[in-house]
């Protein structure tokens, strides 16, 4: 049954991946002007001379001279079957190169900012259910509405601040000023991690605030219900049913984020990331939409939705996996 | 206070009171209840929502929230099993209600089956899988493949079909009455002497009660325990117990073999309700007779007798200045009412008296 289900999920995928291409494409010729008109413009500003004949010359090049339907034909197919996004104007780099250079590190980034956030929320969220109008509930609910209300750019200007006038740190960038360039060592990778930790707790204060609040709503919840005091009834300890019974039923929410994850490695926290100088996709996203330059901020595009797509259904099939109520009832 | 008590004895309550402590003051829900329960019997406990009886069995097994809710004085004296001569009492109002102790009597000695069977099994988890829970934390030296088969044999014995299948299946996947009866199998898993039962029909439709019913009064004479069965149904209390104590806010206002009280109700608060149950064969169908007024708000408790404000056979100057006490007036009936008991002089010294 499970594997129906799956199978017809992965069915669905299929046109939906071919809308989400379509809209993409889409989406970035909307802006009038393309990438040929910056380029000219950038070039006769500098006092090159450029004739009517090479800007034409170019535009076959990138194949900009033929019918939308064409180029967006061009563009799918040479992602499909030669896993080839294009190239990128202003980086003079193929998309594929560039993002292959910086999606480790956000990946690594967001994966253990999202570790961070559930082995912090999940604890605390259980905590303060269990223990509500406690001096720690309020204490924690202070704590969760602020990073809830903070963005994550202007908590990462207050942190740089306060690093550097306490601690007088640059907490700038994932790495020293000797490594930033060195190839990968030892060295490099426990630099790494003296760094990361920082656009980690930030990135992550906002989610941790957010599920901390889900958490201890979703206990509050299912700590009233009859099944707790029925476990209680058969003489289990405290901690052990409350493991069992509510924690394992309020996991839910946690289990659904898991899916919104895989974009996340991706596009990064754009904001917080140009303020700390993190090098993950995010920067490159927004300076490719201002440059108009389109096949990357396509392909970044067109990327994220599908690992959206692709990271619900595997939170769906997680929580199917997981969730006996949905498995019997929502999968028939 | 009371005469001594025989020696058959499984529970003893005695003055229990259980008290929340909230905001707006202190709602005495158990406000100095006494009773026994002896060994195989069924005592029926009755009352209108908010009386007090399920908080007094949630007091026995130490569930009441902690909190607001606090057993502020009295015992709940539990016999243990007969070791050589005598037994051994341990009273639970004493214990830690996270301790050790009371852990090792939930479920075992005493087990409990509540009123929402839709929501009484935990949601993720097979029931198979919880039963087998409170058989491996209470049988020593059972494997869990024993537990898995002793499941099963608890589920056949509660009339539930195919029950090496069922044991796999999840709540949501049986019906009311179903899961009910595998409630009352995971109760029964451990061969309790003492189950209480809170209210364990009323979410059921008619056909299934009196099924469940049925079952309960079986697996009693089969097992030998005890029951406490809570419900606010006089037939029910009528079809299942030895001994009925009806409860008013707090209190138990009347206290007796079950054919006594329903032939010879004395409290005026046990003739309303008995007189409310609308007969069919009466000749001409009267007007519902329900008890005058409402349960007065829990901060505001009139002074006196609780239900003077109510009563029909109110005696201004008595019933209003002080709380009766629980008077025995005939072998093994007693009643907390004014019309049954001397008026003690200087009734202003007996208020509050228990």
């Amino acid at each position: 049954m499970l594997t129906q289900y799956i199978g017809r999920r992965l069915l669905l995928l299929v046109p939906l991946i071919l809308i989400i291409s379509v809209i993409s494409f889409v989406l970035i010729q909307l802006p009038p002007g393309d990438i040929l008109n910056m380029e000219v413009l950038r070039l006769r500003s500098a006092g090159t001379q450029v004739s009517e004949e090479e800007v034409e010359a170019l535009r076959q090049l990138y194949g900009l001279d033929k019918s939308l339907p064409e180029q967006y034909w061009l563009w799918i197919t040479n992602i499909l079957f030669k896993g080839n996004f294009g190239t990128s104007f202003t980086y003079v780099k193929s998309v594929g190169e560039i993002l292959a250079a910086r999606v480790p590190l956000t990946a690594a980034v967001s994966v253990l900012t999202a570790i961070f956030v559930w082995v912090t929320a999940v604890p605390i969220g259980v905590y303060s259910a269990t223990h509500q109008y406690s001096l720690v509930d309020y204490f924690w609910t202070f704590v969760s509405f602020i990073g809830v209300a903070t963005p994550g750019f202007l908590l990462a200007l207050i942190f740089l601040w306060l690093a550097f006038v306490w601690f007088d740190i640059s907490a700038i960038g994932l790495f020293s000023q000797q490594y930033e360039t060195a190839p990968w060592s030892w060295g490099k990778l426990v630099n790494m991690l003296q760094h990361i930790w920082i656009p980690i707790v930030i990135i992550g204060m906002a989610n941790t605030a957010g599920m901390m609040r889900t958490m201890r709503g979703m206990m509050l919840d299912e700590l009233n219900k009859q099944y707790v005091i029925t476990a209680r009834s058969k003489g289990l300890t405290e901690t052990r049913l409350l493991v069992k019974y509510p924690v394992r039923t309020s996991m839910n929410p946690v289990f659904s984020t898991i899916g919104w994850m895989l974009p996340g490695i991706i596009s990064g926290e754009v904001l917080v990331s140009m303020v700390l100088n993190i090098p993950t996709t995010g920067p490159v996203l927004l300076q490719a939409l201002l440059n108009q330059d389109m096949f990357l901020a396509g392909s970044i595009v067109f990327i994220l939705s599908v690992l959206t797509v692709v990271g619900t259904l595997i939170s769906d099939i997680l929580l199917v996996w997981l969730d006996p109520r949905i498995r019997y009832e929502g999968v028939a | 206070m009371r005469e001594s008590v025989a020696h058959d004895s499984l529970l003893e309550i005695k003055n229990l009171m259980t008290h929340f402590h909230l905001h707006e003051g202190i709602v005495r829900a158990v406000d100095g209840v006494s009773f026994d329960v002896r060994r195989g019997q069924t005592l029926g406990i009755i009352g209108e929502s908010g009386c007090g009886k399920s908080v007094t069995v949630h007091s026995i097994l130490r569930l009441v929230p902690s909190p607001p809710g606090n057993i502020v004085d009295g015992q709940i004296l539990l016999h243990q099993r007969e070791n050589g001569m005598g037994t051994e009492a341990v009273d639970l109002a004493q214990l830690d209600p996270r301790g050790a102790q009371i852990r090792a009597i939930r479920g075992a000695e005493i087990s409990m089956v509540f009123q929402e069977p839709m929501t009484s099994f935990g949601p993720m988890h097979t029931i198979g899988n919880q039963i087998i829970e409170t058989i491996l934390l209470h049988q020593e030296g059972v494997e869990s493949s024993d537990a898995r088969a002793l499941a099963i044999d608890n589920l056949r014995r509660v009339g539930i079909p195919r029950a090496e299948q069922i044991v796999d299946a999840y709540p949501h996947q049986l019906s009311g009455g179903m899961r009910q009866r595998a409630m009352i199998a995971m109760a029964l898993s451990c061969t309790p002497r003492l189950l209480i039962a809170d209210e364990p029909t009323t979410a059921l439709d008619v056909t299934i009660q009196a099924q469940i019913l049925e079952l309960l009064m079986a697996l009693q004479e089969e097992v030998g325990m005890a029951v406490i069965f809570i419900t606010h149904n006089l037939g029910v209390i009528a079809e299942v117990a030895d001994e009925v104590a009806v409860m008013y806010l707090g209190r138990i206002v009347e206290q007796a073999s079950v054919d006594e009280l329903f032939d010879n109700p004395q409290h005026p608060y046990t003739q309303g309700l008995l007189n409310s149950i609308p007969h069919i064969d009466e000749e001409r169908l009267p007007r519902l007779r329900a008890i005058e007024g409402v349960v007065p708000d829990p901060y505001e408790i009139p002074s006196g007798c609780a239900f003077s404000d109510r009563c029909p056979s109110f005696m201004p100057g008595t019933c209003d200045r002080a709380m009766p006490d629980l008077d025995e007036t005939a072998p093994g009936h007693r009643v907390r009412c004014f019309l049954y008991s001397e008026v003690v002089e200087g009734l202003a010294e007996v208020e509050n008296g228990e």
